[in-house]
Parts: C-alpha cells; structure tokens; sequence
C-alpha cells in the first residue's frame, strides 16, 4: 500500500491537499517566492502561458530558469531585436540562442514545435497575439514531451473564451519592486491570489524602493 | 590481346525521359520523320522502328512523340559512364549512345568476365535503361556486335569470330561508296571480308578499307581516350510533361535524390548545399538553393527539406526540365553523442536549424553575434546561427533585453529613473550618434530605455521586458 503511494506520488497521480510537495519534474526559476508557490519552479517540459504586457518584466521573469541550460534556447517573434549584451550579461551562451522571425501564428506554431521535439532546445520562448486552439497547445505539450524542452507562451492578453489546456498559466502585472503574479492556471497545484514577486535583487536598476502603505514607521522616541 | 565490351543504348533519350510508363511513346527523328526510338506499349499497337511519322500515327491514336535530340542523349551518356565508373576504370564515350569498356585491365579486380559482367550489370539496373551488349577482342568488333544485338559476353575468339561473320557489310561504318563496289565483287557480309588477304585488298581498294579491316580483327592498334568523371554531383531529368504544380515537382525529385544519396554514398560524401534549377517554358529558368548547415546525404533528407522549402515558392511558368547538383562536397562525420544521455531526440541543433531554414527562409532565422562597439544597435547583431563570437570582455553597462529596430519618437509622460549616460560614437563610419539615454518608467508600469538627441527629441529604443 505504502509503495503503491509513493509510486502514485511519484507519477505526480496523488495531490496533497496540506502541503506544498515539490513536484519532482520542477527546475528552480531563481526566484524563491516563485518556486514556493509552483512547488519548486517551472516543470522540465510543460507549456506556460504568459499573460503579461510588454516591456513590465516577463522576460527577466524568465531568464533565470532559461540561462542555466545546456541547449538551445530559441526566441520565437520577439517584440524588436533581442540583445545579446543583456542576454551575455545574464550567463547567456551566446552561440546557443537563436532567433526565429516569423510572418504569422502558422508560423510561429510550427516553429516552436519543430524545436520543441527536436531534443536539442532547453527553451522555447514564443511571442504571439492572436487566438489559439485547444489542439495548438495539445502539440506543444506532445513536442515537450517527445524533446523534454519547455515552451513559454507570452501574450498580451487572453484572446478567446475557452480555456487552453495549458500546464501553467501566470498573468502578471508591474509593481514597485518586481511583478504582481496571479496564477490562473496550475495543473496539480493550488490557485493562490495575487502575490509579489520582488525582483530587484537581481534587476536593482529596475526597481522602485517606495515606502509600503501598509507598514508603519516606527516611532522614534527621544529619551531625556 | 585486349578485350573490349561495348554497350549500346538504342532507346536512351526515350529511357531517361522521366514519364508514366503507361502511354505509348516514340521518338521522332527531326529530319526525315522516321520513329527512331518506341517503348513497348507503342511496339504492341505495331509500331516498328523506321517507320514514317503518318504511319505511326494512323496505327496508334494516343501516341505521344517527343522530337529526337542528340545533347540529351550526350548528357545522359556522360550521366551513365559516370555511374558506371564506380565499377569500371576505362571508358570510352562514344556518343551519343554508346561505351566501350576496357575489360582485361578490370580482370584482376574481378577475377573473371562473368564476375565483372555480373557487376556491371547489377550497377546499370539503377538506370532502367534497355541495352544491348557483345564483347570483342577490337573496339569496332565490340560495337559491331553489340549495335547488332547479338548480346553475348565471352572470351572465346571463335565464338565471336563466327557472330562477326554473319554481320553484313551494310551495318558497318564503311562509306557507301565501299559498300557497294565490295559487294559487286561479291563481298556481303563481314566474313567474305575477313577471308581476302589483306594485300590483295590494299591492292584493289583504298587505304581507308585496309585500316578499318585492320582495326576490325585488332591487328591495327584503335586508340581510345578514356572518359574522366567530374567529382561533382550534376544531373538533369527532362520531363515527359510539363508540370507546373510544385508539388508535383517532388516525384521527380524523389529520382534525383536517390541517384544522388547513391553517389554521395559510395564516396563517404556528404553535401550541405543542393541547387536546383528548374527549366521553364518560355521563361528564364529558376534556381532553388536548399542547404543543411549540417551536411547531408540522405535522400528522405533532402526531399524533406525540398518540401519545406517549395511551401514558400511558386514557379512561373511549367516546368519542362529539372536540373540537380550538389555543391560542397565533404567528407562524412559522425556526430558524436553521450553514450549515457543518449539521442534524445531525432536531431541535431544543425539540422533543425537546417529545417527552420528550408521553411522559413534563411534569413529569419539567426543566431547572435557581439562586437565591440558602443552603439547599442552595432554592438549585438543577429547572424547565421553558431557563428562563434570572440569578444571576450565583460559587458558591464545595463542593456535592455529587447532592441527596437527603429527607435520610435516618444509619446506619453514617463518618470526617469536613471540616467543620463552619453553614447557619442561612429563619427569615424559616417553613422554618427550624439545620445543621452536614460532608464524612464511610464505609468503602466512598463520600463523603457529610451534617448534624448542634441536636438532635444525623444526616442525609445529599448524595452526592458
């Protein structure tokens, strides 16, 4: 019975209602707030949904668990050119990135599919802003699985009405110090609110230090 | 003494037509009209060689006819010889439809004539081509025969001697003029030629009789020259009919393609680039170029990548003729992989870089490259992917992730939060740039990286994402 459990666990069958396990399959996003909340970070091969405007942080959301791998990390439609003074800087190998452009989601799509189940990319980050299918996200998760890769999909907003089936959904706001996280979607995971992410040790130049509404300053005391 | 082997290609423009072997076909010659060459299904409706053009047709009603023309048949030629000279050291050309092979010098290689002809035989079957073939102990002798179709591969000298004797003298090269004075004398067939002495001969005729006798029975010396293949991959398919589908275009192709993992193979070779040149009616031709970075010998390989990239072309007009070569050529690597990890998936950063490629065009997908330089848009460029970069000192300036190709005029109120840093740079390249840039927050959040010109006007330029 014990070993029947444990190997339920293992195949991540059984879920803890009382406590945040960590998920075997999950690498550390550098962030530890963040792991806590995802138990243990983003799983090796899983489709993420990225709800984000442009330009507040998702990519330095990312980099972390993006730089520390051993192949190709390949950026599908960027917003503008990526720059790879800030990707060497942030422990990049350089020679393992690669830029794919693109003239449409058709495209887009095929792409990240091809490098997804060709076993030699870490990371797949995708652009895209128009509306996708359920059976869109179903061969994503079927090439991360065939390749081991991981697939991150950053979008504006969320364009259809359905529910994608994807592993992780995170849609994510500025703040002062770093991001405002919600989580929509996690399979096999609890929903939390909104909570913050502080990101300014890693990014400090990125960062506001403002004083918190909700603390109060001690008071000083003069003593005679 | 030396024995030859000849090959003769009665029907070769009509064999490497690429065509549905279900229509009746024939080739007419363009001069007198005459069928020259016919497939079998055009032989059954009783059609024969010799024939006019009007007879055929009146026998035959859905015969397709195809004008005769001697540069195909060359190419084709060169095309086999070259094939065959994986098996065979010396060939000689003999256009456009003929191939003497050097035997004796090929028998300590393969031990006996029945072995090398085995050989032979089983290597021309990738060409489904219909031959005829004789030995001989001269080159003219080899060709007599063969041309006749008598189809026998022996060493024995009188066996070939009594084939050779029934040939009459119409079907040698004679000149007309020799023909018929012999044959007034009563000499019709090459055995009445070979009883007279030679003497007597040089008496009566002129010299050029006496030579063709003696190259005949090997007692002149026939001097060949021998045919030397390109260490290139070039072949051209001429198309039965016109296609003007690409995807039609993959059938074809799919012939090509094995001929040339065929040729890369026995050579240890692997190719990285494939260019092909599709002939069209009426217009110039067209060029494809389809490269793996990672090289490639494979036919499956190729034609996958060939689809990919035909997705993204349309052809102009019907295509009559495709054209293959490989440029590039080199020797075959194995590329090593963890023992213990093991493959995990089906292929190599190349070859999916290759893929992307095909379909996507080669320019839209790169690799990045750092120089040194200050201005942000010349310090980190997009290249061909895996092109090493060589800078080795530490970026220490903060940079944006993501670089607007064209800084874009700035709109809207924003809060500076760093800055200003002065980039004053390039006046030595003609691309001078005075910039202030400052790290500004706007308020939705959004960080941008954005520059202030001498002339006071804003730019973003970056994102922060």
């Amino acid at each position: 019975m014990q070993n029947l459990i444990e190997l339920l666990e293992h195949k991540n069958l059984v879920w803890h209602g009382y406590n945040h396990k960590t998920k075997p399959d999950a690498i550390s996003s550098g962030y530890a707030e963040l792991d806590e909340k995802l138990c243990g970070g983003f799983a090796k091969s899983s489709v993420i949904e990225l709800i984000s405007e442009t330009a507040i942080g998702e990519l330095r959301l990312l980099i972390p668990s993006i730089n520390q791998t051993e192949g190709l990390v390949v950026f599908i439609a960027p917003p503008g050119r990526v720059n790879g003074q800030t990707l060497r800087k942030n422990n990049f190998d350089i020679n393992k990135v690669i830029i794919v452009q693109t003239n449409n989601t058709q495209e887009s799509l095929w792409a990240a599919e091809q490098c997804l189940q060709s076993g030699c990319c870490h990371s797949v980050c995708m652009w895209i802003s128009s509306e996708l299918a359920i059976h869109q996200i179903k061969r994503l998760k079927l090439a991360c699985k065939k390749g081991d890769s991981r697939q991150f999909v950053i979008r504006r907003k969320k364009a259809e009405s359905i529910t994608l089936p994807f592993d992780l959904s995170l849609s994510i706001e500025p703040d002062f110090l770093g991001l405002n996280i919600k989580i929509n979607k996690f399979v096999g995971g609890h929903l939390t609110k909104h909570f913050n992410l502080d990101m300014s040790h890693l990014w400090p130049n990125l960062a506001i230090q403002t004083n918190r509404q909700n603390i109060i300053q001690f008071p000083t005391t003069k003593v005679s | 003494m030396v024995v030859w082997l000849y090959l003769h290609f009665p029907s070769l423009q009509l064999d490497t037509l690429f065509k549905d072997s279900d229509i009746p076909l024939a080739i007419v010659h363009n001069k007198n009209h005459q069928i020259v060459q016919l497939n079998t299904i055009s032989a059954q409706s009783g059609i024969q060689l010799g024939m006019g053009l009007g007879t055929a047709a009146a026998l035959c009603r859905d015969l397709q006819i195809h004008p005769y023309n001697e540069s195909t048949e060359n190419k084709a030629l060169i095309q086999i010889a070259e094939w065959l000279y994986l098996t065979t050291a010396d060939i000689h050309l003999l256009k456009p439809n003929g191939l003497l092979l050097k035997v004796s010098s090929m028998l300590t290689l393969y031990e006996n004539l029945t072995t090398y002809w085995q050989a032979i035989q089983s290597h021309l079957a990738h060409f489904s081509v219909n031959y005829y073939y004789a030995t001989g102990y001269s080159p003219n002798a080899a060709k007599l025969l063969a041309q006749a179709g008598v189809n026998q591969i022996t060493e024995d000298k009188q066996l070939i001697n009594r084939a050779l004797a029934k040939i009459p003298l119409t079907k040698t090269e004679l000149p007309l003029k020799t023909i018929t004075s012999l044959k007034r004398v009563g000499v019709q067939y090459i055995n009445d030629l070979l009883k007279l002495s030679l003497a007597e001969i040089a008496k009566r005729f002129d010299i050029e009789l006496v030579t063709y006798i003696g190259k005949l029975s090997g007692q002149l010396k026939h001097p060949v020259d021998f045919f030397h293949p390109a260490e290139q991959f070039n072949y051209e398919l001429e198309l039965m009919y016109e296609i003007d589908l690409v995807d039609k275009l993959i059938k074809p192709l799919q012939k090509i393609f094995s001929l040339l993992e065929h040729f890369l193979l026995v050579r240890n070779k692997q190719t990285s680039e494939v260019n092909i040149t599709l002939f069209l009616r009426d217009l110039a031709k067209q060029q494809i170029k389809i490269s793996s970075a990672q090289g490639e010998y494979k036919a499956e390989k190729w034609l996958e990548l060939t689809k990919l990239t035909f997705e993204s072309i349309t052809i102009n007009a019907p295509v009559i003729s495709i054209r293959v070569a490989a440029a590039n050529l080199f020797a075959f690597e194995i590329d090593k992989q963890d023992m213990f990890v093991g493959a995990k998936g089906e292929i190599t950063p190349k070859a999916l870089i290759a893929k992307l490629q095909a379909k996507l065009g080669e320019e839209q997908v790169t690799g990045i490259q750092l120089f040194d330089d200050h201005r942000p848009e010349r310090a980190s460029q997009y290249c061909r992917p895996f092109t090493q970069t060589d800078i080795t000192t530490d970026i220490d300036r903060f940079r944006p992730s993501i670089l607007l190709t064209t800084p874009t005029p700035l709109t809207g109120k924003l809060d500076i939060r760093h800055g200003p840093e002065r980039i004053v740079s390039g006046w030595w390249d003609n691309e001078n740039i005075i910039r202030d840039y400052f790290i500004a927050r706007n308020n939705s959040g959004q960080w941008l990286w954005i520059y202030r010109t001498p002339q006071n006007q804003w730019f973003v330029h970056g994102l922060f994402c």
